[in-house]
């Protein structure tokens, strides 16, 4: 055991904090060691100086004032930090509610952009059918008989754009009703009269 | 208070227990008190860092991972707080509780904390624990802690070891440095004439 080991156990042993076994080596070493019982009695001695100075006392009022004093900043700290995370707890309902909101309405402006676009291009399809409608009722007014191979070609022209930009669909009843006018007409002329790449099957161009 | 106990009360504290915030106060506050009260020799203000104690561990305590070091939190907490104190009152000496008079040294506070802790002692014996203090006074700051702690707070020797974050070893050292340095100053001013 060295001097600090030494000095280090009175002071447990002096402070009551020793173990059992421990203590029964210290009092084995001092008893053995006189220069460890001088150690162990100085140290009892300046520890006791220490425990010599009076701890504060206090009557029971003074006691339950300060208790109560320290209980109430206490208890006002709980209820601030309350209200503190309740405020918290609002703004984030407000802010969720305002962010589910926002992503409702970009939702709405989403939806009504695309059905203005799809009502725009319904709109224009049903424009060019009508248009090639139109055309083949003026073609369907001729005389397809005299009608020169210039005039044919811009019926099948016509159909032909109509059916590229807004597809067969748009086109396919309109095409095959000209087209079934056309074959009418031409099985009433002579075969050899047949415009080159028609054929008397109707709906095929 | 034992270990488990002490978990249970934090645990319904951080649940938002005010009742079991009461129990901590009642466990805790004079051990607290004493330590600031012999510290700061002023108990307006050591009742004011005990509860500046007790609300900073309100406001932690949600985040608080009790492994069974809460006591030597808490006077980590406490024994910062007098060092912060002791630190502006050096720096700003208007603010200082200490005047000089006549070129001695006397706290205006003793009147405080003397009429409290004195009041029942012989005028010789008060004498005695004047010097005493004033011996106290004198050691370095971290001396003074462990022996305050260990005195007015009754807190074991490894426990301070806890709250200062250092080996057991270190403090019993300190504290037998200390108590010998105590010794020698008492023993000065007793041969002074």
């Amino acid at each position: 055991m060295t001097r600090l080991n030494l000095a280090q156990t009175c002071l447990l042993d002096v402070s009551g904090e020793l173990g059992a076994k421990a203590k029964a080596q210290l009092r084995e070493h001092v008893a053995k060691y006189p220069a460890a019982l001088v150690e162990h009695e100085l140290v009892r001695v300046q520890f006791e100086l220490l425990r010599s100075m009076p701890k504060p006392e206090f009557s029971e009022g003074r006691k339950r004032l300060i208790a109560a004093q320290i209980k109430r900043g206490v208890h006002l700290k709980l209820r601030e930090n309350e209200t503190k995370k309740s405020a918290g707890r609002r703004w984030k309902i407000v802010y969720h509610a305002l962010a589910g909101a926002s992503a409702l309405a970009a939702c709405l402006v989403i939806y009504a952009s695309v059905r203005l676009m799809v009502r725009q291009v319904e709109e224009d399809r049903r424009q060019a059918i009508a248009k090639a409608e139109q055309s083949m009722r003026d073609y369907l007014d001729t005389d397809a008989a005299n009608m020169t191979d210039f005039a044919f070609d811009n019926v099948a022209n016509e159909i032909r754009s109509a059916g590229d930009k807004y597809g067969a669909l748009a086109t396919s009843e309109v095409a095959r009703r000209a087209m079934q006018k056309l074959a009418d007409d031409l099985n009433n002329n002579d075969e050899d009269d047949l415009p080159p790449g028609a054929s008397n099957d109707p709906g095929v161009l | 208070m034992d270990a488990r106990a002490i978990a249970e009360l934090l645990a319904r504290c951080q649940a938002g227990d005010r009742t079991a915030w009461d129990t901590l106060v009642d466990a805790y506050w004079q051990r607290l008190y004493g330590y600031a009260l012999r510290a700061t020799r002023n108990a307006e203000l050591a009742q004011d860092l005990v509860q500046e104690t007790f609300l900073r561990i309100v406001q932690r305590l949600g985040k608080y991972d009790d492994q069974g070091k809460f006591e030597a939190w808490l006077f980590r907490i406490l024994v910062n707080l007098v060092r912060d104190h002791g630190r502006s009152v050096a720096r700003h000496p208007t603010q200082s509780t200490v005047i000089e008079n006549d070129g001695q040294r006397s706290d205006i506070t003793d009147d405080v904390a003397g009429k409290t802790l004195g009041q029942q002692l012989p005028l010789e014996r008060q004498e005695d624990m004047d010097r005493l203090q004033d011996a106290l006074c004198k050691l370095s700051e971290s001396d003074r802690q462990i022996l305050l702690l260990r005195h007015f707070s009754d807190m074991p020797f490894k426990d301070i070891a806890r709250t200062m974050n250092c080996p057991i070893g270190t403090v019993l050292a300190r504290a037998h440095r200390a108590l010998g340095k105590l010794r020698i100053l008492m023993e000065v001013h007793h041969d002074t004439p």
